[in-house]
């Protein structure tokens, strides 16, 4: 695997998460093969990116932790996962998460890389039906909840 | 400086009061008009693609545009080209997730007068608009 294609989005997360919603994640350096089917968590978000390569970038988190991140960043209570500010703001910390790592892998790169626009999605022990791919996913600890991100690059690990 | 000794210093100096949102998340809307509207300026429009982008911008006539880049429909450096062909004197700040070398001077040769990356706060904010006055 290269290092310098998927460590960016570990970093990027941990980055993102605490200077919007001053989350603290633990864990999160360390990245394993997924070797089966993937199941939502609770709340889930995936963002494609196309250029001198294609791939993808799943943030999947339990549903506490996508409230308290809801009220964090846009104040108040918030009690449904369902609700559509919380689904839309998964979306768009997604979003940024991915837009900052592929920034950098453009820059040191030169793969022209873009993003498309998140899908996002609710509901616990979902199977995420994406096409088969390689795909390394790390996994982190919050005060609120799990979250876990998982990347493929089409092509393979290199 | 301070964030309140910038906004004294930008509401002096400003004649920027009207400003345009556009992107296609509600979550960057509502964050950034109550930023804005904490500082006094007024949200005179929210567009949530770039096609909107033009046609709000061309009946609104706002002083300032906040862009994202990724967009459905129309991308936000191809509503940029377009706004600043009509109206060369337009000022937009682009207001992205992303941020690479190539978008950057692209942004650049359009003509956008700031690029701020994503996630952004209040000073971060009023410091892009305090550079333009």
């Amino acid at each position: 695997m290269d290092d310098k294609l998927y460590r960016p989005f570990c970093l990027s997360t941990g980055e993102i998460i605490r200077e919007m919603s001053e989350i603290d994640i633990v864990g999160m350096d360390s990245l394993e093969e997924e070797s089966s089917e993937l199941t939502s968590m609770g709340i889930s978000s995936i963002i494609t990116f196309a250029g001198a390569r294609k791939g993808r970038l799943l943030l999947d988190m339990e549903p506490g932790l996508a409230l308290s991140m809801a009220g964090a960043v846009l104040g108040g209570e918030y009690g449904d996962v369902k609700d559509p500010m919380v689904l839309s703001l998964v979306s768009e910390v997604n979003n940024i998460i991915s837009g900052n790592a592929i920034t950098g892998i453009n820059n040191e790169f030169l793969m022209d890389l873009r993003l498309a626009p998140p899908v996002v999605f609710a509901g616990r022990d979902l199977v995420i039906s994406i096409p088969r791919l390689r795909s390394f996913s790390s996994w982190g600890e919050t005060e609120f909840g799990r979250i876990r991100i998982n990347v493929a690059w089409e092509g393979g690990a290199s | 400086m301070e964030l309140r000794e910038l906004k004294t210093t930008v509401e002096k100096e400003s004649t920027i009061k009207r400003i345009l949102l556009v992107d296609d998340s509600p979550i960057i809307h509502k964050l950034l008009r109550r930023t804005l509207e904490a500082h006094g300026y007024e949200v005179c429009g929210d567009a949530r693609n770039g096609r909107e982008a033009v046609s709000m911008y061309q009946s609104l006539k706002p002083d300032l545009v906040f862009m994202d880049i990724t967009m459905p429909v129309m991308d936000g450096l191809e509503a940029s080209g377009e706004i600043l062909s009509m109206d060369p004197q337009a000022r937009i700040i682009m207001l992205s997730a992303m941020g690479d070398e190539q978008i950057v001077s692209r942004a650049e040769e359009l003509g956008i007068v700031n690029f701020l990356k994503k996630p952004f706060n209040d000073y971060k904010i009023i410091s892009a608009i305090s550079g333009i006055v």
